[in-house]
């Protein structure tokens, strides 16, 4: 079986654009939360999010805008010509909202047009090439889908490049649905703490560049990192919350874990999805003790830091794994000061540098959804 | 700045509650009419955290009253919600 | 509850093992209706008093985990949003069931495509 690899990043996200950017704020524990006045003028309860403020994009295609702008970096970082038969994977919860909630308020806007296969044609249009388009609309573990997508059709042999990953733009149906439903939080999310209230909505980009091991070692192009796995499950409990045992996120690592033949144990880190949400934190702290019950690798979350970008969220965490192996370093989780005593497990509060061999990117997502990717260093 | 919209005090405790009832019918139906006043929706009667969100929605529709997160643990009843919702309303 | 439930109970019917079942649900089309519907009732209450209750049905994957639940099926859930006609997205569909029917040891892949 082809080891596939990793030789692109880019991102757009609320922490800055370009992985080094947002990579260098997250070191320094900044947050991106902050009031917006036009929310506050819409009457919205809840003001504070966490927003990509510097990127200018037309208002209906700004998932696709940021999707494009962060292919643009990971081609650049590969340095890759890309092939006609480029495959394209993209995730995404609501695709382009804007055109769904300007078709509501009358607009004359066919809003299936601006939906997450929309998002992932532009990038194909873009780059001119025919290979497959695969849109994953899996809610907030669509990043990690579209990259475990890009890993299968590779392996396969359908494609010899992938260009995978999530684009989500701020959504006010996400922001008043989230809000109504009583998820957000009142000060700013913070994963596996004590004092967590709920979320926080964010929004961005994370692309990669894909590929099979031996085509990038044979036009020199440097390895970021090793795609090992996707673990799935399906909590199929309820339309909203996990499992409160954990069943689907522990069935989701241990997946990753029997399709790559890597043993928990080896784990160094977890990039947790530490939503904030009491129950969606609980359920994770369950199954990570089950799957890793005494030998508990470094767990760290980035929410706090650039809020729940939902079908972005696994991306961009995704990107700040590759960046982690890359540097050999666990970020800190902002927002988390003090342990949950339940949940009972630490999270990083600083930069921790360490061998980082192996990492586990955790996501969870309404509908029970659950998704691990098991990802590698280039030497693993 | 949000503000809550004023009404008056023209509707005592089984007002509220009959009202209430009304509310839990669009969202439970089945157990709109046997629920008691005392009973508690979770314990009781099962609501899971979706039908309990929906039901204050509806609430603060119908009695035009915003309900902030922080005092969501004290509707767990009709009576413990109409005891709030009666405390919230203001004489004009 | 999705009118597409009522059809998979007829065919294929309930699955002998939900636990090694994996669902595969191809669709332009779920999520829009709620969507729209969700911010209409934005629009008319106000985004402080809108209803919650049409929000986790804007999601495409909204039908997808209604189908998990009623059948209690827990393998693989994915849903992919193109054109129904999509030759392509669903040869693609079919070759992921494929992979994973051997890699999670499934017993069955429901591919359902929603028009």
């Amino acid at each position: 079986m082809n080891t596939i690899v990793i030789t692109g990043v880019g991102v757009v996200s609320p922490l800055g654009i370009g992985i080094d950017v947002l990579w260098n704020n997250l070191l320094s524990s900044k947050t991106s939360l902050q009031h917006f006045n036009d929310l506050e003028a819409a009457g919205y309860r809840n003001t504070s999010a966490c927003r990509v403020t510097d990127f200018e994009a037309p208002q209906i295609t700004r998932g696709a805008c940021m999707a494009l702008e962060a292919a643009k970096q990971a081609i650049a970082q590969s340095n890759i010509q890309l092939p006609k038969n480029t495959g394209i994977f993209l995730g995404s919860t609501l695709g382009e909202s804007m055109a769904y909630e300007l078709a509501a308020e009358g607009e004359p806007i066919d809003p299936e047009a601006y939906n997450t296969f929309s998002i992932a044609k532009a990038i194909a249009d873009t780059y001119q090439v025919i290979g497959p388009i695969q849109a994953l609309s899996t809610a907030c573990t669509a990043g990690n889908y579209a990259v475990g997508a890009a890993m299968a059709a590779l392996q396969r042999g359908d494609i010899d490049v992938a260009i995978a990953g999530g684009a989500e733009p701020f959504s006010r149906i996400a922001m008043v649905g989230f809000t109504r439903s009583r998820a957000m939080a009142a000060d700013g999310c913070k994963p596996f703490d004590a004092n967590r209230t709920g979320m926080v909505l964010g929004e961005g980009a994370a692309i990669f560049i894909v590929e099979r091991l031996d085509d990038a070692v044979k036009r020199g192009a440097m390895t970021l990192a090793t795609v090992h796995a996707l673990g799935l499950s399906c909590d199929a409990y309820h339309p909203t919350s996990p499992h409160p045992d954990g069943r689907g996120l522990t069935n989701a690592m241990n997946a990753a874990f029997k399709k790559s033949g890597i043993n928990a144990d080896d784990i160094d880190w977890v990039n947790i999805h530490g939503s904030g949400t009491r129950v969606s934190d609980a359920a994770e702290s369950i199954a990570l003790k089950n799957v890793f019950k005494n030998n508990m690798p470094l767990l760290s979350g980035s929410k706090g830091a650039i809020g729940h970008a939902l079908g972005a969220a696994s991306a961009l965490e995704l990107a700040i794994c590759v960046k982690g192996i890359a540097t050999q370093t666990i970020p800190p989780t902002p927002g988390y000061t003090i342990q949950d005593a339940d949940i009972a497990l630490d999270c990083t509060t600083q930069p921790v540098h360490k061998k980082i061999n192996l990492v586990i990117n955790n996501a969870s997502a309404f509908g029970g959804l659950n998704a691990s990717l098991l990802l590698g260093s280039s030497m693993y | 700045m949000l503000t809550a919209h004023s009404k008056t005090t023209t509707m005592n405790q089984n007002e509220i509650i009959a009202q209430l009832r009304t509310t839990l019918y669009d969202v439970k139906p089945q157990i709109s009419a046997a629920i008691g006043n005392a009973d508690n929706f979770r314990d009781d009667w099962g609501l899971d955290s979706l039908e309990l969100v929906e039901f204050v929605a509806r609430i603060e529709q119908s009695f035009k009253i915003l309900i902030p997160d922080k005092d969501l643990k004290e509707l767990y009843s009709l009576n413990a919600t109409a005891t709030y919702l009666h405390s919230k309303m203001i004489a004009v | 509850m999705p009118a597409i439930i009522a059809t998979l109970e007829k065919e294929p019917g309930r699955p002998a093992d939900p636990d090694t079942t994996g669902l595969y649900v191809v669709s332009n089309h779920i999520g829009t209706n709620s969507s729209l519907a969700f911010w209409k009732d934005v629009i008319k209450n106000g985004p402080a008093f809108a209803n919650p209750e049409l929000f986790p049905w804007t999601l495409a994957n909204s039908v997808c985990g209604a189908i998990a639940r009623h059948f209690g099926i827990t393998g693989p859930n994915y849903t992919y949003t193109c054109p129904p006609d999509d030759e392509t997205c669903i040869n693609g569909v079919v070759k992921q069931a494929g992979e994973d029917r051997e890699k999670y040891g499934l017993s069955a892949t429901w591919i359902v495509i929603v028009h």
